[in-house]
């Protein structure tokens, strides 16, 4: 067993038992920028365990997460952006019309176990995920983002070209398809490792990342260790502890006590006391890629009329909701789209709150007193919207002083997915987190009359065909730049259409020990730790 | 006396039998679409219909009641865990240890603390001794034990710093469990580590890690055995045979000791295996505040993460463990007790 920092011991007893304290601190350098330095341990902080470490077999953050540092991917999402940048893949060429790619792989890049990384290696990667008669396939019980992302039906091969070259045949072109492999599910394997291990695999860990794999304890913490053999720019901690503190008290005070250097998803209010108690704490904030909404059903009168939708974009509040709900850490949206998702279009103008005009477009409407309707809300807290009641009743009031009486309503988590996704609802409120940071994934995915047939994702039920004929072609067109032209232009006549009320993205927060250093927060959530280093 | 065992056991059978019946209905009776839980937000409907049949959902419920009771019984098949994918025998076997050194702990400060703090009360009766002891047992049982544990660590870990806040076990010490770990009991492990002259840091990490939760942990069973303890002795104390003890002119520590003790330790020893049933079942809320991986914990997260094949299975572990403890209980009572061994046979 291998032992080290010991920082203070001292004894104490306790009642009847006599136990033996040791005093636990972790770094207490004062903020410095100065160059970065090797070595130390990083204690990572945060609310849940990983299910498993296959990252093609989990969807949630907590596997996730983890996973991104053990493994990677042909192309990655640039640090704190969503922009793709190579990776595992030096280059890549887009042929046939968007129907084929064709990846150039880094030479001497080496898994883990001490075997190469080569065309076999990622042809065996994708194929596991995609083929039935794979020799891997059977090793998970789905491969649930492959198909998820609309894998299994857009790719038709996959094969190997030499030792260095991986060429991909989609059924027909999709501009995403470069992003979606850019997620941790297309992660490249070690093949030696999986065909030892098999479905032990995803306790077992075998990439290329900066870190490998060092230990798990289940329910307790999760150890990766630097990868000495890394292709790329080497990590500078020596470890890195992912503990795993479920209660979100429990987990502030381990970050007061000094005994995490990092915590994850702190609420608002726990930031405000971490600045109050541990004023050398740096916390800091990005945009989280996800979006909180109002979704007014358009199949369902009075939400047919386009004048009704607008009104109520004007009756609602954002900003209160914001500084009420959010504590402040939110930002007020005006489209379906983040503003860290490339396509965003800054030129539209949000509502803004105006009851009187409200008032008047309701009039127009052929509703001068109002109406009485129903509203949905959340009935768990999800990371776009901490407290679906909080913001249901702000809307209320809001509503009901252009005279619309709406009754507050919800169910169960499951059967609210149900009855939202079948368009039961006259107004609901509803959220999405990204995926690939490609606009697609929210556009098309929540606003798309492709999507609107139940059981549906686009619980606006908004159909409207020029700007489904927008997201389509956006879809299929590769060059980002045209891409992104089509997006915005969707975006204006979705705002004039006005299906949702767009509320807030929600801010993404970190408190960190004054120690740690280099640490990025991405819009994707990824929680990566090869470019952290400990400033002691 | 065996045939009293015997006869409690057959009364356990239909009790845990009522117990299964009444989880699974539960389960059942739970609003929502398990299949589209399970799937989660972003699922197709093939796989919300393909976990639909692999959870046998689509078949009738005494069917399915059936085949869960089959594997139960026949093959001790608690059946998968869907969240962990794993069968739910495997996060039994690291969690159930995680809980009996936690308990264990608990245990062993609530036992000898509640009995002495009851004798002081029975004896210094209507002194400020025995206001104290109510006080303390009233405030143990009465006390929030998620607000008792932020306590505790706001004051020894961050304000004095000398116990940590959650976990079991220092994440500086290298221990490895799964390769390590003898009884999965690290307080134990690190003591036959330590033993075998391999160092004692893991015993002082894991023993220091223990002080905080079975603190919190054995707060409430204290108060019950110190209040018990209590009520039995004031019973005895007033008896004749106590009287003539005094009479022989023993000493007053003898008399309430040795004479007083063994008829009163009856009934703590039930209240002791009662208490011993709840915590050995898994401290939810304990395991929860200080991230100790146990029984309790694991059922929290099997509600959090819709695992209802966990929830089923654990929640009737939990039953049997507690059903368990009771009959431990019955036969403690019929050893220390003749006239229950008379009556039953």
């Amino acid at each position: 067993m291998l032992h080290f920092r010991k920082v203070t011991s001292s004894i104490t007893s306790m009642l009847s038992l006599a136990v033996v304290v040791i005093a636990l601190s972790v770094g207490d350098g004062a903020l410095a920028t100065t160059a970065p330095k090797s070595g130390g341990v990083l204690i990572y902080g945060r609310g849940g365990d990983s299910v498993s470490l296959d990252p093609g077999k989990e969807t949630d953050g907590e596997s996730l997460n983890v996973c991104d540092n053990i493994f990677e991917t042909l192309v990655r999402f640039k640090p704190g952006s969503t922009e793709i940048e190579p990776a595992l893949a030096e280059s890549w060429e887009v042929k046939n019309g968007g129907k084929e790619y064709v990846f150039k792989l880094r030479s001497g890049v080496k898994f883990h176990d001490g075997t190469d990384m080569n065309a076999d290696a990622v042809v065996f990667s994708m194929l596991r995920q995609h083929d039935p008669k794979h020799e891997a396939y059977g090793y998970a019980k789905s491969w649930d983002y492959w198909g998820d992302m609309g894998f299994s039906k857009l790719i038709t091969s996959v094969e190997a070209v030499g030792q260095d070259r991986v060429k991909f045949v989609l059924t027909h072109p999709e501009a995403p398809f470069l992003a979606n492999l850019a997620m941790s599910f297309a992660a490249v394997v070690s093949p030696t490792a999986v065909r030892k291990f098999k479905a032990d695999f995803a306790k077992n860990p075998v990439g290329t990342g900066a870190f490998s794999f060092g230990g798990w304890t289940k329910g307790e913490r999760i150890v990766l260790n630097r990868f000495d053999g890394y292709w790329g720019p080497k990590a500078y901690v020596q470890r890195v502890i992912i503990r795993s503190i479920p209660d979100s008290s429990a987990r502030l005070n381990a970050y007061l006590a000094k005994e995490i250097h990092m915590m994850n998803l702190p609420t608002p209010d726990q930031v405000a006391s971490i600045k109050k108690v541990r004023k050398d704490s740096q916390v800091i904030q990005k945009e989280a890629m996800n979006v909180a909404y109002l979704a007014l059903n358009t199949q369902k009168k009075p939400f047919d009329n386009v004048k009704v939708r607008q009104a109520i974009n004007l009756a609602i509040d954002k900003k209160a909701l914001i500084s009420g709900v959010y504590s402040g850490m939110g930002r007020e949206a005006v489209n379906p789209l983040p503003p860290t998702v490339w396509g965003y279009n800054d030129a539209i103008k949000p509502y803004p709150y105006d009851v009187a005009k409200a008032k008047q477009l309701l009039a127009e409407a052929g509703f001068p007193k109002g109406f009485d309707t129903e509203l949905y809300y959340l009935p768990v807290s999800r990371p776009y919207m901490p407290d679906g009641k909080t913001v249901a009743t702000a809307i209320q009031a809001n509503l009901k002083q252009v005279g619309i009486n709406a009754k507050l309503v919800t169910y169960e988590w499951a059967i609210y997915l149900e009855k939202t996704k079948n368009g039961e609802h006259p107004m609901a409120l509803m959220g999405w987190t990204g995926d690939n940071g490609d606009p697609d994934n929210f556009l098309h995915v929540l606003l798309s009359g492709t999507n609107a047939v139940a059981p549906a994702n686009n619980i606006a039920f908004y159909n409207n065909k020029e700007v489904t004929a927008l997201l389509e072609s956006a879809r299929r067109e590769v060059d980002q730049g045209k891409r992104a032209e089509l997006y915005k232009k969707a975006q204006v006549q979705i705002h004039a259409d006005a299906p949702w009320v767009p509320l807030a993205h929600s801010m993404d927060l970190m408190p960190m020990d004054p120690a740690v250093q280099g640490f990025v927060l991405n819009p994707t959530g990824a929680r990566k730790f090869d470019t952290v280093w400990l400033n002691r | 006396m065996l045939s009293m065992i015997i006869k409690r056991l057959g009364l356990a059978v239909p009790v845990l039998l009522f117990l299964t019946l009444l989880l699974f209905l539960a389960v059942k009776l739970v609003p929502g679409d398990a299949a589209l839980v399970m799937a989660g937000e972003k699922a197709s409907p093939e796989r919300v219909e393909e976990i639909r049949v692999m959870l046998q959902l689509d078949q009738p419920l005494y069917v399915q009641f059936g085949s869960y009771l089959g594997r139960l019984v026949f093959h001790f098949d608690l059946g998968n865990s869907l969240f962990h994918d794993r069968p739910i025998i495997d996060l039994l076997r690291t969690a159930v240890p995680a809980t009996i050194e936690l308990g264990l702990a608990a245990l062993l400060i609530a036992i000898p603390m509640g009995i002495l703090l009851g004798v002081l009360a029975a004896v210094y009766r209507n002194t400020w001794v025995d206001k104290l002891a109510t006080l303390l047992a009233l405030t143990g049982v009465s006390m929030p034990i998620f607000w008792l544990a932020l306590v505790l660590m706001y004051f020894f870990s961050i304000r004095l710093g000398i116990l940590p806040t959650s976990g079991r076990i220092s994440d500086l010490i290298l221990f490895d469990p799964a390769t390590e770990s003898i009884t999965r009991m690290y307080t134990i492990d690190g003591l036959i580590l330590g033993l075998r002259g391999q160092g004692w840091e893991t015993f002082q990490s894991a023993a220091i890690h223990l002080v905080l939760p079975a603190l919190a942990l054995s707060t409430i069973p204290l108060a019950h055995i110190c209040r018990m303890t209590r009520s039995s002795f004031l019973e005895i104390l007033s008896q004749d045979y106590i009287r003539t003890a005094r009479a022989k002119g023993l000493s007053p520590w003898i008399v309430v000791m040795k004479h007083a003790f063994r008829n009163a330790s009856l009934q703590i020893v039930t209240v002791t295996f009662l208490q011993a049933g709840a915590i050995f079942g898994g401290a939810v809320i304990t395991e929860t505040m200080f991230s100790w991986p146990g029984l309790g914990k694991v059922l929290v997260e099997s509600i959090g993460s819709r695992d209802f094949p966990l929830v089923q299975s654990g929640t009737l572990f939990v039953g049997f463990v507690f059903v368990l403890f009771n009959l431990i209980g019955d036969v403690m009572y019929g050893i220390l007790d003749p006239r229950t061994r008379l009556k039953s046979a």
